[in-house]
C-alpha cells in the first residue's frame, strides 16, 4: 500500500542541511497495524506527514497505493484524502463552531453525499462508538476523550483504508488512552483500517503489529 | 455544505457578540451613508436627461470678450433663437424663456407672489415634453395670454378643481389658464411654477427683436440630430460673424461675441455662468462618492482587522478542513460566503437606518427622497447588491485568499506555531497599517471640516465694507404706474416712526444688476469697457454706510445727478483714472455723464469673489426692492409696523421680505451644507474606526492576559498595564496624523480656491484635529487597558 524508498528530507540552516528524515526505506502492507517511536525530534511527526502528504520531502520515492506522490497536484491529493486517509490529531482539531454530530458530518460535505446517506452514515457512526447521546453538543462540552473519540469518527466516516494518528493519545490519561487503543485494534482486526500511529509510550505501541523506531531522522533497524 | 458554512457563519457571529456587533454597525453606517451619497449623486445626474431626445436639447450660451477679459452669460439675445432656426436647418425648434420672480399673482380675492414664472415661446412644450394634467400640450401655449401653471399653483389658487379657462392676474396682464403641468419626480434645472406665452405684440417684446446687444433671454434649441459640440460651435461663429458683427461694427462696440452650445443635461452642473437658472457642483458629485467610497472602505477595514485577529482560530478550522478533503476554493467560497451574510445582515440593519436618517438628509439636501419609494427603485437595488458585493469582497478577502493558503501541516502541527512563524510578523503589520489607514481618513476629514469651519466663518464676520445689519429688504411685486408714488408715500408714512430710520430703493441688493458697455471720456480720450453696474435712489449708498474717498454723493439738489455716475475704486483702477472727478462716463457717446465720486470699495458680491469694478447709477423709478435700515433691536415691532402700512398701500400685494445679513449669510448655504456633511462624515469615520480599534484592543489584551498577569505579580501598576496597552494604539494614530497633514492641507487649500477671501490655514486646525483623535482613540483603549489592569493576576495565570 505504501513504499518509501530513500526518502530524504532536510532543513537548510545558513550553510547546514539538518536532517529531519535519512534514508527511509519503509513498505507497508494494507492491513497493518503499525506504531513509529522513537524521542522527541527523532522525526516521528515528520515521517507520519510526510505518508500522510500533508508534508513534502527532497528526496527518493514515494508510491501511495501505486501512484507516484512526487508532483500531485491540489486536487488530485484531496481526492485521496477524501478517498483513503484519515487524520487523528492529538489535540483532535475539532470544529468548535460545530456540533459533534456536524463535525463528523463534515467531511461527508465535501464528497457531495446527499443528505440522508449522510444523515445515516453519521448516525451509524455515533452508534457505534456510543456517543449517540452526545450529538448535539459541542466539541469544548465534552472531555478530551470523547472529543478525540468524536476525532475518530470524524476521521473513520469517509471509511478510509489508511488512518494516520499523531499521538492520539497524547492529551487523554491512560484509561481514556486504552479505550482509544482497543478501538484502533478492533478497527484493524474487523474492519481492516490500516492504522499507522506515532506514539511515545511502549505500551500503546505494543498494539501494533509492527514497531518502528525512528532515531535522529533514521530507522533503527 | 451551505448550511454547514451557514451554521458555522452564524455560530461564529453569535458566539463573538462584540466583534459581530463592531463589525456589523460599522458596515451599517457604512452602507447607510454609501446609499444615500450614492441616492445624491443619482439624482444629480439624472437632470434633464428624462426628456425625449435629450441628447439633441442644447442650450445656447453667450460669451462677451474684450480688453482680453471674457464674460459669460448664460443668457443670450431675443433674436437668437428664431435666427439660428432660420439659418440652420439642423435646428428643428427653440425656445426661449424669460423668467420672472415675485409676481403677484391673484385669483379672486387671493394673492400670492410668486417665483419662477417663465415667460415662453409656445414650442416651450415641443422642446421639453412635460406632463399635463389638465390641457394639451400641443395647443395650450398656442393664443396669446395663455398659461400653464404647476400642479402645485394650480391647487394653491383652484384647489382640487379643473382650472382650465379660469383667468389669472398678473401685474400687466391677465391669463387664460389652458394647462396644468403634472407633478413629476423627475430633476430638471428649469422648475416652472407657471408658463406664461410672450406676447409677441407687446412693444416692448417688438423692440427687443432686433436689439442684438441687449441679452437676458434664456435660448433653447431642438436639434434633429444628437449635438455634436464642436461642429455645431464652428456654426455658431459663423452666424456670430454673420449677424452680430455688423451690429457691433454699426454701434462702434470694443467687443467680441461668442456663442456656445450645451447640452441641456448638463446645464444643471454649469458653475460658470453666474446667471444659470440653478447651480450645482459637479466637483461634490465626485467629491461625495469619493468619501463614501472610503467610508465604506474604514467599515471593510474594521472587519479585515477582526478578522485577521480571530485569524488564529480559524486557520485550525481551515487547516482541518483541508486535511478531511477541501479544496483551496472551497475554503474561499466559504470565507466569502461568510462575509456576504454580514454584509447582507449589514444591509438589513442599514434599511432600518435609512428610514430613521431620510428626513435628515432630505432637510440637509433639500432633496425629497421617500423610503418607499426608494425600494421600488432599480437603481437602489443594483447599489446596494454592488455595495454588498464590494463588502463581501473587500472585507472577506483576508482570510479567503490569505487564510486559504495555508499549508494544514502548518497550522495543525501544534497551535503555537503559528505565532512563532513569518507570517503573522507580516499580519500584524497589515492590520497596524489598516489602523493607520483608517485614522488617516478619519483625521484628514476632521482637519478638512475644522478649516471649512474657519472659513466660513471668515466668510460670515468678514467687513463688507458697508453695513449689512439691521436692513430689512422687501421685494417689489410688479408695479403699477402708480406704483412709485405709493412707495414715496409709504416712505414718508414709515419715516415718521422712530423705529425706522432710513428707507432706500434700489434695483440689486447682493450680487450685480448687470454688466454694461460704458464709454469712457479722459483727459479727452475715449474709450470703452463693460461695467458691472447697479443703481439706487439717492439715500442707496447712505443707507448702506459706504464710504466715500473722493467726491459726493448723489444729491436732490443738484440736478442733472440723473446722468451722472459713482465708481469704486476698483472701477478708477481698473480705468486707470488718474483723476477720476474729471473723466466722463455714459452708456453711449453722445449722453456721458459726471463721475462725481470714489466710493471704497465694498463686497457687493460673495466672498467667493474679489471685488470687480462697479458703477452706480442713479434710478429714478422704483427698482426690485426697497431697503429699511430699522433704528432698534426690536425687530417684531418693526417689522409688525412695515407690514401694517404696507398692506395700507398694497393691499393687493401679499409682503415679502428678508434681512440683508440672512439674504447675505445665504450665498454661502451651499458652503454651510458642505460643512454640515462634513461634520457628519468626519463623525462616521471617527466613529467606525473607534469601534474598529476597540475591537483590535481588546482582541489584543485578550492575547496577552497572561503577560500582563506576570507583569503585574513582578509588580507593575495599573498605570504601567494602562501605559503598556495604550502605547502602540496611540503610536499608529500618531503614525496616521502624520500621513493625514499634508494631504488635508492640499485638499483645504484647492478647496479655498473657490474663494477670493481665504482663511489661513493654521496649525492649530491640524493640531486640534490629532489631539482630537488621540483623545478618542485614548478614551477606546483606555476602557480595555483599566479593565485588564484591574483584572486579579491569579485569575489570568489560572487560566492559561
Amino acid at each position: 500500500m505504501i513504499e518509501l524508498k530513500n526518502i530524504f528530507k532536510w532543513v537548510n540552516q545558513g550553510a547546514n542541511k539538518t536532517f529531519l528524515l535519512r534514508d527511509i526505506n519503509l513498505t507497508i502492507n494494507e492491513g497493518e497495524l503499525i506504531s513509529i517511536m522513537g524521542p522527541s525530534g527523532s522525526g516521528k511527526s515528520t515521517l507520519l506527514n510526510v505518508i500522510g502528504m500533508l508534508d513534502g520531502f527532497d528526496e527518493g520515492e514515494y508510491s501511495f497505493m501505486g501512484n507516484s506522490v512526487k508532483g500531485l497536484k491540489e486536487k488530485q491529493r484531496s481526492q485521496l484524502y477524501k478517498e483513503h486517509i484519515g487524520f487523528v490529531f492529538q489535540a483532535y482539531h475539532l470544529i468548535d463552531e460545530l456540533t459533534v454530530f456536524e463535525n463528523i458530518e463534515t467531511p461527508l460535505l465535501y464528497q457531495d453525499m446527499k443528505s440522508s446517506e449522510r444523515k445515516a452514515l453519521v448516525a451509524d457512526v455515533l452508534d457505534r462508538f456510543n456517543i449517540v447521546g452526545k450529538k448535539d453538543l459541542f466539541p469544548t462540552q465534552l472531555s478530551g476523550g470523547q472529543q478525540q473519540l468524536v476525532g475518530i469518527a470524524r476521521a473513520l466516516i469517509g471509511k478510509p483504508k489508511l488512518l494516520l494518528a499523531d499521538e492520539p493519545t497524547g492529551n487523554l490519561n491512560s484509561k481514556q488512552g486504552e479505550e482509544i487503543m482497543e478501538l484502533f485494534k478492533k478497527l484493524n482486526k474487523e474492519d481492516g483500517v490500516t492504522i499507522i500511529q506515532v506514539t511515545h509510550s511502549e505500551k500503546n505501541a505494543e498494539y501494533g503489529s509492527r514497531i518502528i523506531n525512528l532515531l535522529d531522522g533514521r530507522i533503527e533497524k | 455544505m451551505l448550511k454547514n458554512y451557514l451554521i458555522v457563519a452564524w455560530r461564529n457571529l453569535m458566539r463573538n457578540k462584540v466583534f459581530s456587533f463592531i463589525n456589523i454597525f460599522g458596515l451599517s453606517l457604512g452602507i447607510t451613508s454609501c446609499i444615500f451619497i450614492s441616492l445624491y449623486i443619482l439624482e444629480e445626474i439624472s437632470y434633464d436627461k428624462h426628456w425625449k431626445n435629450a441628447d439633441a436639447i442644447i442650450k445656447i450660451n453667450w460669451e462677451e470678450t474684450g480688453n482680453g477679459i471674457t464674460d459669460p452669460y448664460a443668457v443670450s439675445a431675443f433674436g437668437t433663437g428664431p435666427s439660428l432656426k432660420r439659418n440652420f436647418p439642423e435646428v428643428e425648434e427653440f425656445l426661449r424663456i424669460m423668467p420672472a420672480n415675485n409676481l403677484t399673482v391673484s385669483y379672486n380675492n387671493k394673492y400670492f407672489n410668486e417665483n419662477k414664472n417663465y415667460f415662453v415661446d409656445s414650442t416651450f412644450f415641443n422642446v421639453f415634453n412635460y406632463e399635463l394634467l389638465y390641457g394639451d400640450s400641443k395647443n395650450c401655449l398656442r393664443e396669446p395670454n395663455s398659461i400653464v401653471i404647476s400642479e402645485a399653483m394650480a391647487a394653491k389658487f383652484f384647489g382640487k378643481n379643473n382650472p382650465l379657462g379660469l383667468i389669472l392676474k398678473y401685474p400687466k396682464n391677465s391669463y387664460k389658464v389652458t394647462g396644468v403641468i403634472k407633478e413629476t419626480q423627475q430633476k430638471s434645472h428649469l422648475s416652472p411654477n407657471a408658463l406664461l406665452r410672450i406676447n409677441y405684440s407687446d412693444k416692448e417684446i417688438i423692440e427687443q427683436q432686433e436689439g442684438w446687444l441687449w441679452i437676458n433671454t434664456y435660448t433653447y434649441l431642438k436639434l434633429r440630430t444628437p449635438l455634436d459640440a464642436v461642429a455645431f460651435d464652428e456654426k455658431l461663429k459663423i452666424w456670430a460673424k454673420k449677424t452680430l458683427e455688423p451690429v457691433l461694427k454699426k454701434e462702434n462696440v470694443g467687443y467680441k461675441i461668442e456663442l456656445k452650445s450645451k447640452v441641456v443635461s448638463q446645464v444643471h452642473f454649469d458653475n460658470y455662468h453666474a446667471d444659470e437658472f440653478e447651480k450645482s457642483d459637479k466637483s461634490n458629485v465626485y467629491f461625495f462618492g469619493l468619501i463614501s467610497f472610503f467610508i465604506l472602505l474604514i467599515a471593510c477595514f474594521n472587519y479585515m482587522n477582526l478578522s485577521t485577529a480571530k485569524a488564529t482560530k480559524r486557520a485550525k478550522e481551515v487547516g482541518m478542513r483541508k486535511v478531511i478533503g477541501a479544496l483551496r476554493k472551497e475554503i474561499i467560497f466559504q470565507f466569502l460566503g461568510e462575509s456576504f451574510i454580514i454584509s447582507l445582515i449589514s444591509f438589513i440593519f442599514s434599511l432600518a437606518l435609512l428610514v430613521i436618517f431620510i428626513p435628515a438628509f432630505n432637510a440637509l439636501t433639500s432633496k425629497n427622497i421617500i423610503f418607499l419609494n426608494i425600494l421600488a427603485d432599480f437603481n437602489f437595488w443594483a447599489i446596494s447588491l454592488l455595495i454588498i458585493l464590494f463588502i463581501s469582497f473587500i472585507g472577506g478577502s483576508y482570510p479567503a485568499f490569505y487564510l486559504s493558503n495555508f499549508k494544514p501541516i502548518h497550522i495543525l502541527k501544534g497551535n503555537l506555531n503559528l505565532f512563532k512563524s513569518p507570517i503573522l510578523f507580516r499580519k500584524i503589520k497589515f492590520r497596524q497599517l489598516l489602523v493607520v489607514a483608517q485614522f488617516a481618513i478619519s483625521i484628514i476629514i476632521i482637519i478638512v471640516t475644522i478649516l471649512i469651519y474657519d472659513q466660513l466663518k471668515l466668510l460670515k464676520n468678514k467687513d463688507l465694507g458697508f453695513n449689512k445689519d439691521q436692513v430689512l429688504v422687501l421685494r417689489m411685486p410688479g408695479l403699477d404706474s402708480l406704483g412709485n408714488t405709493k412707495v414715496s408715500s409709504l416712505k414718508n408714512e414709515l419715516l415718521l416712526s422712530p423705529l425706522i430710520k432710513k428707507f432706500s430703493t434700489a434695483n440689486q441688493i447682493i450680487g450685480v444688476e448687470g454688466n454694461i458697455l460704458f464709454r469712457t471720456k479722459d483727459k479727452g480720450q475715449m474709450g470703452q469697457s463693460s461695467l458691472n453696474v447697479n443703481s439706487g435712489d439717492y439715500e442707496y449708498l447712505d443707507l448702506l454706510g459706504v464710504k466715500f474717498v473722493e467726491g459726493r454723493n448723489f444729491s436732490k439738489q443738484i440736478t442733472g445727478d440723473g446722468n451722472n455716475f459713482i465708481i469704486n475704486e476698483a472701477a478708477a483702477k481698473f480705468l486707470q483714472l488718474k483723476n477720476p472727478l474729471s473723466a466722463e462716463l455714459g452708456w453711449d457717446e453722445q449722453h456721458l455723464g459726471k463721475i462725481i465720486g470714489v466710493v471704497k470699495d465694498f463686497n457687493y458680491n460673495s466672498l467667493h469673489t474679489k471685488i470687480d469694478p462697479l458703477v452706480l447709477a442713479l434710478r429714478n423709478s422704483v427698482g426690485l426692492y426697497a431697503l429699511i435700515k430699522l433704528s432698534s433691536d426690536n425687530v417684531k415691532q418693526s417689522v409688525d409696523l412695515i407690514t401694517e402700512k404696507w398692506k395700507v398701500f398694497f393691499p393687493q400685494n401679499p409682503i415679502s421680505y428678508f434681512f440683508m445679513d440672512e439674504g447675505f449669510n445665504k450665498q454661502y448655504s451651499r458652503d454651510d451644507v458642505m460643512l454640515i456633511i462634513f461634520v457628519c462624515f468626519a463623525g462616521l469615520t471617527i466613529l467606525i474606526s473607534c469601534l474598529g480599534l476597540f475591537g483590535l484592543a481588546s482582541y489584543s489584551t485578550e492575547q496577552r492576559t497572561k503577560e500582563i498577569g506576570i507583569r503585574k505579580i513582578i509588580g507593575a501598576s495599573v498605570t504601567n498595564i494602562i501605559k503598556l496597552i495604550s502605547i502602540d494604539f496611540l503610536f499608529l494614530i500618531l503614525v496616521a496624523i502624520i500621513i493625514a497633514s499634508p494631504i488635508a492641507y492640499f485638499f483645504i487649500k484647492s478647496w479655498l480656491q473657490n474663494f477670493a477671501y481665504k482663511t489661513e490655514i493654521s496649525f492649530w486646525a491640524f493640531l486640534l484635529a490629532g489631539i482630537l483623535t488621540i483623545c478618542t482613540a485614548f478614551l477606546t483603549v483606555f476602557y480595555i487597558a483599566l479593565k485588564a489592569a484591574f483584572t486579579n493576576p491569579i485569575k489570568n495565570l489560572r487560566t492559561e
